[in-house]
């Protein structure tokens, strides 16, 4: 009697588990398929969003050649419709580099969107910012689209210059926060790699072993921790911008992202040559 | 009758005594010369060192083959242990470590992946 009460007791325990578990299974494949599903949705407009950037620059460059020879040829000539021409190629070239720019933004504000490791307020800053640099851009090409003549072409010339500072702030600040994540991100998975391993085959294969993969955690360990002040420097450059701005805060990081990104090589090449011992 | 048979038969039991064969062995030392007791017992020295030999020599064959035979064993041990190890253990790590490389290799500083636009900032009618 007992032993079919045990018996009953411990299905019933096994079957709640097993149901527990299956529950736990169904609810990972969700928050799986939802990340995959918004991550697909991103890279498939990433992609078209590139084909057609390539083709609106492929486009400009051949009216930007069209615009410089109507230019040239308004100058040697001096008639009235050469004037004509050029103004009608100075129109169609603004109005096709206006779609470049706006094409280029849209895809790189896509691209911080789907990029993970960067700090939420520092992702709305920088799409804030691309947003802005793309409503300044749409009211240009307004312009662009009204009936111009060679004074309103200058003056629409010297417009963009302003804006295309701004424009270029915002990719700037932008890039920077991308390639500071990107890395960031690396580094943070490589730490979580290296103690996830350290858990697992530390103490694997005897003693001689053990002592050796200490050895060689700690090393990388080092390497690991080594690049905190290096990111705390990119950091530092990115929240204090100098008056140059974004584009200058770009440049001047690029020494220190090549040295986190040989670092975190090395790093790598320790964990595989961990994963041999 | 044989030529070497005793005829007379009482004689024999007699002399019987005489005809035993001396038994080395039953001779009390104390008859013996001293040169005699020397080499008596260098000869049980010699067996006792001989019989020593033989087991030591038997007890070492032993325990070296038990010896090789547990080390062979620990090592096919640690062999399994590593099999396991690189299977069971290494093989996620490994694909973890190859989809980070990958990342790395896409997160070079000196590749720009979206460079701003080859754009003429300048495009106007004036010279």
């Amino acid at each position: 009697m007992l032993f079919i009460k045990n018996l009953f007791l411990s299905l019933s325990f096994a079957s709640l588990f097993l149901f527990s578990f299956s529950l736990v299974q169904a609810q990972d494949v969700g928050v799986t398929d939802e990340i995959v599903y918004e991550k697909t949705s991103l890279s498939k407009d990433i992609r078209q969003l590139k084909l057609q950037y390539r083709g609106e620059l492929e486009e400009y460059r051949n009216l930007e050649n069209l615009y410089l020879i109507a230019k040239d040829q308004y100058y040697k000539l001096g008639t009235l419709a050469s004037l004509e021409d050029a103004v009608q190629k100075t129109k169609e070239t603004m109005n096709s580099r206006g779609k470049v720019l706006e094409t280029y933004l849209r895809l790189l504000r896509l691209n911080l969107l789907s990029q993970p490791g960067i700090e939420l307020p520092e992702k709305k800053i920088a799409e804030q910012s691309l947003l802005s640099a793309l409503q300044k851009l749409e009211q240009h090409r307004q312009e662009i689209k009204k009936p111009l003549d060679k004074p309103k072409i200058a003056e629409i010339s010297e417009d963009f210059e302003v804006l295309i500072d701004q424009i270029e702030e915002s990719v700037y600040q932008t890039l920077t926060v991308m390639a500071i994540g990107e890395l960031q991100t690396i580094h943070d998975k490589a730490i979580i790699l290296k103690h996830d391993m350290e858990v697992e085959i530390a103490t694997a294969g005897g003693a001689l072993k053990s002592t050796e993969r200490k050895r060689s955690f700690d090393e990388t360990d080092r390497v690991l921790n080594n690049l905190k002040p290096e990111f705390d420097a990119v950091e530092e450059k990115f929240t204090k911008p100098t008056i140059a701005g974004y584009k200058e805060v770009y440049r001047s990081i690029g020494n220190n992202l090549s040295l986190i990104h040989s670092t975190l090589s090395r790093a790598l090449t320790f964990l595989r040559e961990l994963l041999k011992i | 009758m044989k030529p070497d048979m005793m005829p007379d038969q009482t004689q024999f039991i007699t002399e019987s005594p005489l005809y035993a064969e001396a038994e080395v062995a039953d001779v009390s030392e104390k008859f013996l010369s001293e040169q005699e007791l020397k080499q008596r017992q260098q000869k049980k020295i010699k067996r006792i060192v001989i019989g020593m030999a033989i087991f030591l020599f038997v007890a070492v064959s032993i325990f070296i083959l038990i010896k090789s035979r547990s080390r062979i064993e620990k090592e096919e041990d640690s062999k399994a242990e590593e099999i396991e190890l690189d299977e069971v253990i290494v093989g996620p790590f490994n694909q973890r470590l190859l989809e980070l490389e990958k990342e790395l290799e896409l997160a070079d500083p000196n590749q720009e992946e979206l460079p701003f636009p080859p754009i003429d900032f300048e495009i106007s009618l004036e010279e």
